[in-house]
């Protein structure tokens, strides 16, 4: 949060509940299922808010991937940051030239391989696995923000 | 079937493991924790257990119609179950356990092995430490071989020849990022019994953690007397593109040679991989080559089968999702084409017979053109014919359709 908000940033965090009717349109939208609560860290600057992010899993190859989407307050993604990779191969989802490929991006971005977003050659699984995780997640805050809960 | 399998399986990832992490109250831990991604702790063993450990797996079906004598076979060439568990952030242990041809019975018919079976210390993304039962980083599909990773039906033939895939030993290997975009992976292992190499592939002389067939004991284990170093740089400059060196060199990969004289072999690959939008183009391709003193010996000595001397080729495959054109569906489907070329080359007074005919070397040339199809990410189904010229003359042809998963 802090390289991408500045080392000024204050930190907070909230954990929101995804009531059913919300869950049911992100995966609709995203055509993923959520968790049914979520943690929200918030960056704010002198009482303002500058940025948020949320943490999530998805599925790797065997394992899961924890990373963090981290968007702008409007909803657009400022970048995404993994945060566990347990997997042996595939951990080049980790380099700049594939994570920068989803800044400025939001909920109604494709965010899939092969469209808007590039591939890590060789690490099809892993990539594929944080472009529908960035999906999800772009959608999920663009929810919670319609819903005035952030 | 597959489908519904996935579902069922997209079920339990998506759902079982968060609701594992929140039963326990482990996910409000893990998230005043992000800051410094350590794991989550847990509460109880068995928790901590299921946390830690992971299951997945791949296989494949396939229908092959040759036109070259055998009937038409449906098989299960492979199914491959992986189990890990994390014992800390640091310390893992990974596997894979393969049936291969539906089943084993009374000795005869399919194989069953560990295909991987290693620890590994990740230290840093600098450097980290596997040792066991691993495949040879060499070339790409030996370290990438899920069916949903490669579009024909079969390998490449020249991944099933001149890189017999899965190539794997009992060695330990040291694995890293030099610099962003620029990975390195260092392997010491049990090496090739040269003596089982044919002109036609490397796959009789490959040990994979067990000398077993090769030495006609009943000792278990392989023999580690004669071992290799194998190596491989991936540079990853932009995203779409990676592009790969690798190596492996053995000193002595013959038990029985005249004193003196040298054993040594060596393989030596190239590969590239590009994806851009719908595009996607792939290619591999180098050589082996074995001492002359070592080809000169089993070429004249009658109590073994001529080794080649050398082999040259590779291949390359070109596809392009075309789906866009009809659908904004999450799934792909991809017109392909592979082409292959290499050549098998043996003493220079050797004799093969090769369909009647005598032959100092044996070259392969195919052309694979299909259609594979991806639902989701992690299935895929394809369809392709295969036409293979060897040394020009001999011509087979096969129509092969297949399906595949990984999960």
């Amino acid at each position: 949060m802090h390289r991408v908000f500045g080392m000024n940033a204050t930190l907070s965090k909230q954990i929101i509940t995804i009531d059913p009717v919300m869950a049911a349109r992100v995966r609709a939208r995203s055509g993923q299922p959520v968790f049914d609560k979520v943690i929200v860290h918030e960056a704010s600057l002198n009482g303002k808010s500058i940025g948020y992010g949320i943490v999530d899993d998805v599925p790797g190859k065997a394992q899961p991937i924890t990373y963090m989407t981290l968007f702008k307050p409007d909803g657009t993604i400022a970048d995404i940051e993994v945060l566990v990779y347990r997997e042996s191969y595939g951990g080049e989802i980790q380099y700049n030239t594939f994570r920068h490929q989803f800044r400025g991006k939001n909920a109604s971005s494709p965010l899939r391989i092969g469209n808007d977003i590039e591939n890590i050659a060789g690490a099809t699984i892993s990539s594929n696995a944080i472009a529908n995780g960035a999906k999800k997640i772009a959608v999920l805050f663009d929810e919670l923000k319609k819903a005035g809960k952030l | 079937m597959l489908f519904q399998l996935r579902q069922r399986l997209r079920l339990n990832l998506n759902n079982v493991f968060p609701l594992v992490l929140f039963l326990t109250g482990t996910l409000p831990a893990f998230a005043q924790s992000t800051e410094d991604t350590t794991a989550p702790a847990a509460t109880t063993p068995l928790q901590t257990f299921i946390n830690q450990t992971h299951i997945g797996g791949y296989g494949e079906i396939t229908y092959k119609d040759p036109n070259y004598g055998d009937v038409p076979r449906l098989n299960i060439p492979r199914m491959v179950t992986f189990i890990e568990h994390d014992f800390s952030a640091q310390w893992e242990f990974k596997s894979e356990l393969e049936l291969e041809n539906v089943k084993l019975e009374r000795g005869a018919g399919g194989e069953i092995e560990y295909e991987q079976a290693f620890l590994d210390y990740h230290a840093n993304p600098h450097i980290g430490l596997r040792a066991g039962l691993q495949l040879i980083p060499i070339g790409i599909i030996n370290q990438t071989h899920e069916p949903t990773t490669y579009y024909s039906v079969e390998r490449p033939l020249f991944d099933q020849s001149v890189i017999a895939t899965e190539w794997e030993e009992i060695g330990a290997q040291f694995y890293g990022e030099i610099a962003q975009g620029l990975e390195y992976q260092v392997m010491l292992s049990e090496g090739l019994k040269g003596e089982g190499l044919s002109m036609t592939t490397i796959d009789g002389a490959k040990q994979s953690g067990s000398a077993g067939d090769i030495t006609s004991d009943a000792i278990g284990g392989s023999d580690a007397s004669h071992p290799a170093v194998s190596g491989r740089l991936d540079y990853i400059p932009v995203a779409g593109l990676r592009l790969g060196a690798s190596a492996y060199y053995q000193p002595v990969a013959f038990d029985t040679l005249p004193a003196g004289a040298s054993g040594a072999f060596l393989m030596a690959m190239l590969d590239a991989r590009f994806e851009h939008g719908p595009l996607r183009l792939s290619g591999e391709g180098g050589f082996f080559t074995v001492s002359n003193d070592a080809v000169n010996y089993y070429e004249s000595n009658p109590n073994y089968q001529p080794i080649p001397q050398k082999a040259v080729g590779g291949w390359v495959e070109a596809a392009y999702n075309v789906m866009p054109f009809f659908s904004s569906a999450h799934s792909e489907l991809l017109p392909f084409v592979l082409y292959e070329s290499f050549t098998f080359t043996g003493h220079p007074a050797a004799s093969f017979i090769l369909f009647g005919e005598n032959s100092l070397s044996i070259a392969h040339n195919s052309v694979t053109a299909g259609l594979a199809f991806k639902p989701l990410d992690n299935i895929i189904f394809k369809a392709d014919y295969r036409m293979t010229k060897v040394d020009g003359e001999a011509d087979y042809k096969q129509f092969s359709l297949g399906g595949g998963f990984n999960f």
